[in-house]
């Protein structure tokens, strides 16, 4: 975490206060680091740190309930996530994760490099090592520690050791493409915006189009 | 008995001049690169991720949906990504005419054929092909880059096929569909 780079999210600070009606519950604190891409239509609830580079897409969620979140860097958060703390710890996740589409995170520590892929599950206290692969659909007992490069899969959510290591190039990519496109389309918190990127989000530069029909059509 | 009409409130939902009928409460993102093919229902908390297109200058269609099509609730459709010649890009999704995605599906095909009905929370992989008139059951996981045959029932994670269709099935799922879309209709009171 790179605390000196991060700026304090106030409501204050964001002009689109109308239409984050869901990210204006009482916070307590929320750090987002300026070079990471937020998206403007999630929720954030409670003491949540986010570090650099990482990617949250829309329609995530992560509720710090009792303990704080500290999010590291590089991760990318697909929609529909739900990262949720309920222990008085605080949960701590590494850096390069990628939480797929749908995917349910409670525990109390993620390492490095992971994919918890579409609809799988890490539950109760629960942590998880360094380049693991929980499949889709796949969940953790309640309390474990799962070991580095486990691959938990299939119905009977079965588990192997992964030998090969995971593709860092296409992370990087991924997360580049993602960072470039993400802004045109979306509305991304805006006062975290390093300003370099600035200009994409220029209404006057034709790429801003409303974020959903609802806004088309009304 | 099935009841005589499937009631929606009619403040819900925008019904564009081909019919079909889209949620306010769902999230389109890039709606200029999604085509509707028309009479598609989507309903409430589905998610289309249009805005993740391929890279690259140009207009380019990034999810297109065939004619009566039904996306319930919670569905999400996202395209699929992967890395070719070095370069990463997320591709193309087409869905055919006549085809049901369950709720709280997650779809990441590249083609999904016609006549095809997917089940409800089932996980269609990147790139997986679908062919015409298939059935993948209720919480089926289709890995990523499988190709399901035409007339082939699958089911199970990692998705195996289990049994085989009867040709009518193409009628089967065209009535069934319309039927559907029919009876899709606003709140009387």
């Amino acid at each position: 975490m790179q605390e000196e780079k991060s700026v304090k999210t106030e409501l204050s600070v964001k002009p689109h206060t109308s239409r984050s009606a869901k990210t204006s519950k009482p916070k307590k604190s929320i750090f987002i680091n300026k070079r990471a891409v937020v998206c403007e239509d999630i929720v954030l609830e409670g003491e949540i740190r986010i570090g650099e580079g990482t990617v949250l897409h829309p329609q995530c969620k992560i509720l710090a309930e009792q303990g704080p979140i500290v999010i590291g860097q590089n991760n990318i958060i697909e929609e529909k996530v739900t990262i949720v703390n309920r222990q008085q710890k605080p949960l701590l996740i590494g850096d390069e994760n990628v939480f797929e589409v749908g995917s349910y995170i409670e525990g109390t520590k993620i390492g490095n490099k992971n994919i918890i892929e579409a609809k799988a599950r890490i539950m109760g206290t629960t942590s998880l090592g360094n380049n693991c692969v929980i499949g889709a659909v796949c969940s953790t007992r309640n309390d474990e520690n799962i070991p580095d490069n486990t691959v938990i899969y299939g119905d009977y959510h079965n588990r192997r050791t992964q030998t090969n290591g995971s593709n860092a190039s296409v992370h990087t990519r991924h997360l580049d493409y993602l960072r470039e496109v993400l802004p045109k389309c979306n509305y991304i918190k805006v006062s975290e915006k390093p300003k370099d990127r600035g200009s994409a989000r220029e209404p006057s530069s034709g790429h801003r189009e409303a974020r959903s029909v609802k806004k088309i059509h009304s | 008995m099935e009841p005589p009409t499937i009631p929606y409130y009619k403040t819900e939902y925008i019904e564009t001049d081909t019919g079909n009928k889209v949620s306010r409460k769902s999230v389109i993102c890039g709606s200029q690169n999604i085509i509707l093919g028309g009479k598609t229902i989507i309903q409430t908390d589905c998610v289309i991720r249009g805005d993740l297109r391929r890279t690259g200058g140009g207009h380019a269609v990034v999810v297109a949906i065939g004619r009566y099509c039904l996306l319930a609730r919670g569905s999400i459709i996202r395209p699929p990504y992967k890395t070719y010649k070095g370069a990463f890009s997320y591709y193309p999704m087409k869905i055919g005419d006549h085809v049901t995605i369950g709720e709280g599906s997650i779809v990441e095909a590249a083609t999904i054929g016609s006549f095809v009905h997917i089940g409800k929370n089932c996980v269609i992989g990147r790139f997986a092909i679908i062919k015409d008139c298939c059935r993948i059951e209720d919480n089926t996981v289709i890995p990523p880059n499988t190709v399901v045959p035409s007339f082939s029932i699958y089911e199970g994670s990692p998705g195996v096929f289990v049994d085989e269709l009867p040709e009518c099935v193409q009628d089967l799922y065209e009535a069934k569909t319309k039927d559907y879309y029919a009876k899709f209709q606003p709140r009387g009171d």
